[in-house]
Order: structure tokens, then sequence, then C-alpha cells
């Protein structure tokens, strides 16, 4: 008797999350899947067909902001994972918890926040950057309005606010290789080199897969903070895949195109995924 | 280590802690500067809270309303989640399913947050329109409870996972229910964690802008929406922009210091960290 109702115990403990999955998860997936095959203005959906998937592929604008997105991610990420990785190794040994935290804040700040502060700093006028390069005498800069320097400013916030996140994730994963081997190491003799060589890089190997993973995921998706910076602009030098969709979507109001849009990027990112954990062989999930 | 190196270490972290902070406390500097002062780089001027004032009494300024709708939701969707989440938490560390059901909807939940949030983002707008609930905290409520859940089931899982089941198995045999177990047992023992997820979820509905600027137009509009939209109609007004940002950060930064120690592991899912 008391099996049985252990066994029924355990639905009852899983159902309320499987009928919200099913209301708020899989059944909006769903609809996004129709939408996406639906030709038309949003509310005057008229025909059915494949056209949204074939037009995206000759979509200039779809392509750019692959392009934009790709750059994105490359060049903020590879910058972050490098100042993170110096800073981890450089200060591993501080005991400096309460200091630490103070690094948190940028990643916890709304994107929407960190948009509106980086627009104020590169304010032509009001901006602090331009004040600084007047006073020693540099020409200032049109940082979001040169579509030359609009995506790099926009990457420098990006790295303003996630650098500390690799930066914490390599701490915690430093400090949990045990210090034995490191003390071991130093009785045989070995050098600063050969210790970061054969123990530091092994043992911190799967650490920085797991923030490069997480880190780039998230980039790829980037979205709150150019509606405060650029807003795709000049131009669309600064327009990244899900500010496109976005677009796409809720200004040109062409919710199928949208959602086949949003189909394609969540394929992309599913690729990604497997692609990064194939290769990594990641495969047990972290 | 050595003394050098010590103080080496010690300047470049405080380096970076200056470089973080820096933007903030500009931004911070600048909500209390008068209009006047705003192109000045000099450190002393004539501080004021007239931003602030007018930020939130202003007339016209829908701030305290877009606070109050952004508090609501944020407070229901941390609630709903937290709930649900940790009932379904609680079975899935204690009991076995079968045909690895547990398994099956652990990895549904990271594939939702690894989706592009405007791929739910539309089907939730097409939905909301159809079922007569635009413009409603409601619809962001469920909204932020889809995005936020996978978060906070895989969080509560790991606390769980960490409770000695000796206790537990004391208390059933002294007869209480599983449910009993969990109001009684679990959730105490892992109360800090509990709460140190739920901060985490409120954190992230707080901050959000994308759902309510889709899901919302005027009535249920959240500070974030507003904010961005205050932007992109009072370019001139840096100064009250400034105060708007400060007001929003806030509370941000004060969750911050009270989970520090959680936070990593939030961002990734549980997987980090011991």
């Amino acid at each position: 008797m008391s099996k049985l109702r252990a066994s029924c115990t355990k639905y009852i403990f899983a159902l309320p999350l499987l009928i919200l999955l099913g209301g708020v998860g899989v059944y909006p997936l769903v609809k996004l899947g129709v939408l996406s095959f639906s030709i038309g203005m949003i509310g005057a959906e008229s025909s059915f067909g494949i056209e949204n998937y074939t037009k995206a592929l000759l979509d200039p604008f779809f392509w750019n902001s692959m392009r934009v997105t790709l750059l994105f991610v490359v060049i903020a990420v590879s910058i972050q994972f490098g100042i993170g990785l110096g800073l981890a190794l450089l200060t591993q040994r501080l005991k400096s918890g309460a200091l630490r935290a103070i690094l948190l804040f940028p990643m916890m700040t709304s994107p929407i926040t960190v948009g509106m502060v980086w627009r104020l700093m590169y304010h032509p006028m009001f901006g602090i950057i331009n004040q600084v390069l007047h006073f020693l005498r540099l020409a200032p800069q049109g940082w979001l309005a040169d579509p030359k320097l609009a995506l790099p400013s926009v990457i420098i916030s990006d790295i303003w606010q996630w650098t500390a996140f690799i930066y914490l994730v390599l701490v915690a994963g430093l400090q949990s290789i045990p210090k034995d081997y490191y003390e071991a190491a130093q009785l045989d003799g070995a050098t600063r080199w050969q210790i970061f060589r054969h123990i530091t890089f092994p043992l911190l190997k799967a650490t920085v897969y797991i923030a490069l993973l997480f880190r780039s995921m998230s980039a790829f998706k980037v979205f709150g903070k150019l509606v405060t910076l650029t807003w795709g602009g000049p131009g669309r030098a600064t327009e990244v895949l899900a500010l496109y969709i976005y677009k796409t979507t809720f200004q040109y109001l062409e919710i199928g195109y949208g959602a086949a849009l949003a189909m394609i990027a969540v394929l992309f990112i599913i690729a990604y995924n497997e692609f990064y954990t194939h290769l990594f062989s990641l495969r047990k999930g972290g | 280590m050595s003394r050098t190196e010590n103080l080496a270490s010690r300047t470049i972290l405080t380096m970076a802690i200056f470089f973080t902070l820096f933007p903030i406390l500009w931004i911070g500097v600048t909500s209390l500067k008068y209009p006047r002062d705003i192109l000045s780089a000099r450190l002393f001027f004539q501080p004021t809270l007239n931003n602030y004032v007018a930020v939130l009494f202003g007339r016209g300024s829908d701030i305290p309303r877009y606070f109050l709708n952004s508090l609501a939701i944020a407070g229901s969707s941390t609630f709903l989640s937290i709930v649900v989440a940790s009932l379904s938490a609680f079975g899935f560390s204690r009991f076995e399913f079968p045909g690895n059901l547990d398994k099956y909807v652990l990895g549904f939940l990271l594939f939702l947050r690894m989706l592009f949030p405007i791929a739910l983002a539309i089907p939730f707008y097409v939905l909301t329109r159809e079922l007569k609930i635009g413009d409603t905290i409601f619809a962001v409520i469920m909204a932020h409870t889809a995005v936020n859940i996978p978060f906070a089931v895989w969080m509560l899982k790991a606390f769980f996972d960490s409770v000695p089941q000796s206790i537990e198995e004391a208390a059933r045999i002294d007869g209480c229910s599983w449910t009993q177990v969990l109001l009684r047992i679990t959730l105490p023992a892992t109360a800090p964690g509990v709460a140190a997820s739920g901060i985490f979820v409120f954190i992230l509905s707080w901050n959000d802008y994308l759902f309510p600027a889709v899901l919302t137009s005027s009535k249920a509009m959240t500070l974030p929406v507003g904010l961005a939209n205050y932007v992109q109609e009072n370019i001139v007004a840096w100064e009250r922009i400034a105060a708007g940002a400060t007001l929003y950060m806030i509370p941000v930064f004060l969750f911050t210091l009270l989970i520090q120690n959680h936070l990593v592991k939030g961002f990734t899912l549980g997987g980090m960290g011991k």
C-alpha cells in the first residue's frame, strides 16, 4: 500500500511543472512552428507554405545580422576570456570574496541599463570618454554614430558587463585544484611554467569549456543593450540577429517571417550547442 | 606567496574593481547634477535631488506605476516559479521515474533556457491576443515563469540533492508523508539556497525587457520598458535618465550582495562549484 502511494506521490510532485511546461513551453513552441509557415501580416495570415524560409536565405539583412552577431560573439567572448583568464591567474590566491562581489554588479544589471550607462559614457558631448579625450587634446569620436566604431563600442560595453563572469568561473575552477598537487610539484623542483603546463592547464580545461559555452550561448542572444545603445544603427552596423527578428516581427509586422527567423535562430543555437559539446566531449553535461 | 606578488595581485584586482564601478558611479553622480553641470567634469558641483523628484513625482511621470508593475510581475513569477520548482525538484531529486521522464523534463528545461527568448515572445504575443489578455501583468508573469523556471528547477535540485537522506528517512519512519518531509525538513534545511534561487529568479524577471515590451502597451508596462521609451523620447534629459537608471539598479545591487555566493552557480544552472 505504502509503495503504491509513493508511486502516486511522485507524479503529484511533478504534475504542476508538467502542466506549466505544456502551457507555456511546448504549446507556444508548436505555435511558433505553425506561425513560421504562415504568410501575411499579423492577424491576417492568408496562406501556408515554406516561403518564409526561402525568403530568409535570400534576405541580405538577415545575413547582415548573422555576420554582426558572429563578429560580436567571437570578438567579445575572446577578449573577455583573455582578460578573465589573466586576472584569474594573477589574483587566484587572494582572499577577498567581498571585493569580488562588486565584480558581479555589471552582469546583474539589466541590459537596458547597461545600454543607458554606456550611451551616456559615449555621448558626443556629455560623455566622459570624449571629455577625457578633449582634456588630453585628442579629437572626440562619434563612438556610436560612426559605422566603423559602433560595433567595437557595443563590444566594449559587453566586455565591461561580462568579463567578470568568466573571471569568477575560472577562479572557482582554480581554487578547486587541490593544493597538494602544487606542493608536490614544487618539491620535485618544477618551474612555474611546468606547473602551469602540467597541472593548472589540464585541470582547468573542463572549467574553461563550461565558461566559454555559457558565455558564448548568451552572447549569441544579445538584445537588451542594443535597444538603448544603438537600436541596430547607424544603418545596420550593430543590428544583431535577435534585434533583427524583433524589428521584423513587431516593427515591420511580418509575424510569419519573424517566426521563421526565430525558428532558424533556435536551430542555429541547438546546432552550435551540439557542435561545441561534441567538439569538447562534454556530453555528460555540466 | 611573496609580498611583492601579493601587492601586485591586490593592485590588479583593485584596478579591475575600479573599472567595474566607474561607469555605475558616474551615472550616480550625473543623476545628482543640475543640467548646467552635466557638461563639466569638475568634481565639485552643487548636488540636487531634483532629478529624482522629477522622475518619481513629476507631472506625467509614470515611473512609480511602472515600478509597481515590475514589482508585482517579478514577485508573482518568482513565487510561482519557486513553488512549482520546489515540488518538481524534490520529486526529481528523491524518486525514480519510469521511462526516464525526469531526465527528459530536465533536458527540456535546458532546451527552453537555450532558446532565443524572442522564439517564445512571438507565440506569446499571438496567444495573449487570442486569449484577450494583452497588456495584463498576468501575461508577463506567465512568460517570465516560462523562461525562468529552468533556473529554479536546476538550482533547487542541486540544493535538494545535497540534503542527507538519513534525516528524511528517519522522518518517514516516524510517519511523515513526503509532503511533510519537503515542508518540514528539506525546505528548512536548504532555506538559504531556496532564498538565493528566489532572488536570482526575481532579478531575472525584474531586469527583463523583451517580454513586457512585446506583451504590454500601457496599463501593465514595466520599468525597463518605460525607461527605454523615456530614453527614446527625452534624448536630452540625461540627468533624469541617469536618475531613473540609478533607481532601477539599486534593488538589484542590494540583492546581489545578499546572494553573491550563489550567483555563479545560478548563471551556469547549478553546474558550477561544489
